[in-house]
C-alpha cells in the first residue's frame, strides 16, 4: 500500500481513487468560498504581475541548477520532498481504471489544461480542444476558483467523459488523478512530457511526491510481441524502447510508471499489467 | 561530475509585448524552456491576448536551455538573446 492509500482510505484490493468517499462533498467542504489558500496567494501576485509571483522554492532550485550550483539545488529539492511526503500530489492511473473512476457517477466537466497553455501557448477554448477533466461534487461550484478554471467548463455525461478520455489516450496522453494532500480530488488530467508540470517536476527535478507511479508495472509478453513498434513513442517516462537484440519491445521495470499507454497502443495484447505491490523489488518504487 | 552552466536568456519585454498571441518561441523550443503567464485576470474572463502587457513571457526551465538559438531565430521582434556566461562577461 502506498502512502496515498494510507491517507485516503484505500486497501490492497481497491486503491484510494476507487473509493467513492473521496469524491464526496466532505472533501470540498475543507475549502470555504473565496478563501482558498491558493486564490489568496495568486490574486495579489497576479495583479502585481512581478517576478515575485514566481519566487517559489522550485524556481529558486532551477535557477541554482542553471548556474551550476548543485548543492543548493539538491538542498531545496530534498526539503521539498520531505515536506511533500506527507502531502503527495498526483498519481498515474491507466485507462481501464480511469473508466472505473468515471463509472462512479460523480459530476465530470471538461476544462482547459493550464500546463499546456503556459508552456506551449495552447489555447483550449471549447469541448473539442479541452484536455483536462474536473471531477466530483466540487465541480458544481467551479466558479469559486476562477483562477483554476479560467472562465469555462463543460459538463459531460459518463459516456461522453469516457469517450473524451479514450480520445486523448489514443492521441498519446497519459492519465493522472490530481489530489491535494487529501483535501480534495482536483481532477483527471491527460498529459505528456514536456508540457505537463507534474511530469516535469518528477522527471527533471526529482520531486518524487509530485507524481506518484501507478499501482502497476507493465511487462512485454515476448511470445506475443512481434516487434511491430506501434507502442514505441508512447512512453513519457523513458521506460520503453525497441530492443534490437531480441527484436521486441523492451520495458525498463524501474523506469515504468505503469501508465498503460504502450498497452492501449498494442494491437497484439502483448503488454500486461502487474501489480507493483506484488513484485518484491518494485513494491516500494513509487 | 562537472556542473553544467546553462546559457543566460534575456527577454526584451519592450519588444515582446503580446507573447500569448505570438507564442512562436514557446512552440519551437525543443525542451520547452519558456512559459507564458497572464499578468491580469478579470473575473471569469480571459484577458485580451492582443492587448500589450496582458501576458508575460518568462524563463521557466533555464537549466534545460542548450543555447540552440531556435527561439532567437524564430522571434519576429528580436526580443530574445541567448548567450553563454563568458560572453556576458561574468
Ligand atoms: S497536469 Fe496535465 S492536463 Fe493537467 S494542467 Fe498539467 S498538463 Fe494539463
Ligand atoms: S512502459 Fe508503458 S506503461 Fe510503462 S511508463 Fe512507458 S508507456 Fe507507460
Ligand atoms: S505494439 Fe505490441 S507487438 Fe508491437 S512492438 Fe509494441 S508490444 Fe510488441
Ligand atoms: S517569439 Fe519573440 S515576440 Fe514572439 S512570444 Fe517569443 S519573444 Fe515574444
Ligand atoms: S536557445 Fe534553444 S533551448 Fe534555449 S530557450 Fe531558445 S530554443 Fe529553447
Amino acid at each position: 500500500m502506498c502512502r496515498m492509500c494510507d491517507s485516503l482510505g484505500g486497501d490492497a484490493a481497491n486503491p484510494w481513487y476507487l473509493n467513492p468517499k473521496n469524491y464526496s462533498n466532505r472533501m470540498y467542504k475543507l475549502r470555504e468560498p473565496g478563501k482558498g489558500p491558493q486564490q489568496a496567494a495568486t490574486a495579489g501576485a497576479i495583479e502585481a504581475g512581478g517576478e515575485a509571483q514566481h519566487a517559489s522554492p522550485i524556481n529558486t532550485a532551477i535557477e541554482a541548477k542553471a548556474n551550476g550550483d548543485m548543492e543548493t539545488f539538491n538542498k531545496i529539492i530534498g526539503e521539498m520532498n520531505k515536506r511533500a511526503a506527507l502531502r503527495p500530489g498526483c498519481q498515474v492511473v491507466p485507462l481501464h481504471e480511469v473508466m472505473e473512476v468515471l463509472d462512479m457517477g460523480m459530476p465530470v466537466a471538461a476544462m482547459q489544461c493550464i500546463c499546456r497553455k503556459t508552456t506551449r501557448g495552447c489555447e483550449e477554448c471549447s469541448l473539442k480542444e479541452y484536455t483536462g477533466l474536473g471531477l466530483g461534487t466540487g465541480m458544481l461550484k467551479w466558479e469559486r476558483w476562477p483562477e483554476r478554471y479560467r472562465g469555462k467548463v463543460e459538463f459531460l455525461s459518463t459516456k461522453q467523459a469516457k469517450e473524451f478520455v479514450e480520445f486523448w489516450d489514443k492521441k498519446g496522453f497519459m492519465h493522472m488523478l490530481m489530489q491535494e494532500g487529501g483535501d480534495f480530488i482536483g481532477g483527471l488530467c491527460n498529459c505528456d512530457y514536456p508540457d505537463c508540470l507534474p511530469i516535469r517536476q518528477r522527471i527533471d527535478y526529482g520531486l518524487t511526491a509530485q507524481l506518484v507511479k501507478s499501482e502497476y508495472v507493465c511487462f512485454v509478453d515476448w511470445d506475443k510481441c512481434n516487434g511491430c513498434g506501434d507502442c514505441l513513442g508512447r512512453c513519457d517516462f523513458n521506460a520503453l524502447k525497441y530492443e534490437a537484440t531480441t527484436e521486441k519491445a523492451h520495458i525498463d521495470q524501474f523506469q515504468c510508471f505503469g501508465c498503460g499507454l504502450c498497452e492501449t497502443a498494442c494491437p497484439r495484447n502483448a503488454i500486461e499489467y502487474r501489480d507493483r505491490k506484488q513484485i518484491p523489488g518494485l513494491a516500494k518504487v513509487w | 561530475m562537472e556542473a553544467i552552466i546553462a546559457p543566460v536568456i534575456d527577454i526584451d519585454r519592450e519588444r515582446c509585448t503580446t507573447p500569448f498571441a505570438c507564442k512562436k518561441c514557446l512552440q519551437i523550443c525543443p525542451t520547452a524552456v519558456l512559459a507564458v503567464h497572464e499578468t491580469r485576470m478579470v473575473r471569469l474572463e480571459e484577458t485580451d491576448k492582443y492587448l500589450p502587457g496582458t501576458y508575460r513571457l518568462r524563463i521557466a526551465y533555464r537549466d534545460k536551455c542548450s543555447g540552440c538559438n531556435r527561439c532567437v531565430d524564430v522571434c519576429p521582434e528580436d526580443a530574445i538573446t541567448v548567450r553563454m556566461l563568458e560572453e556576458v562577461g561574468a
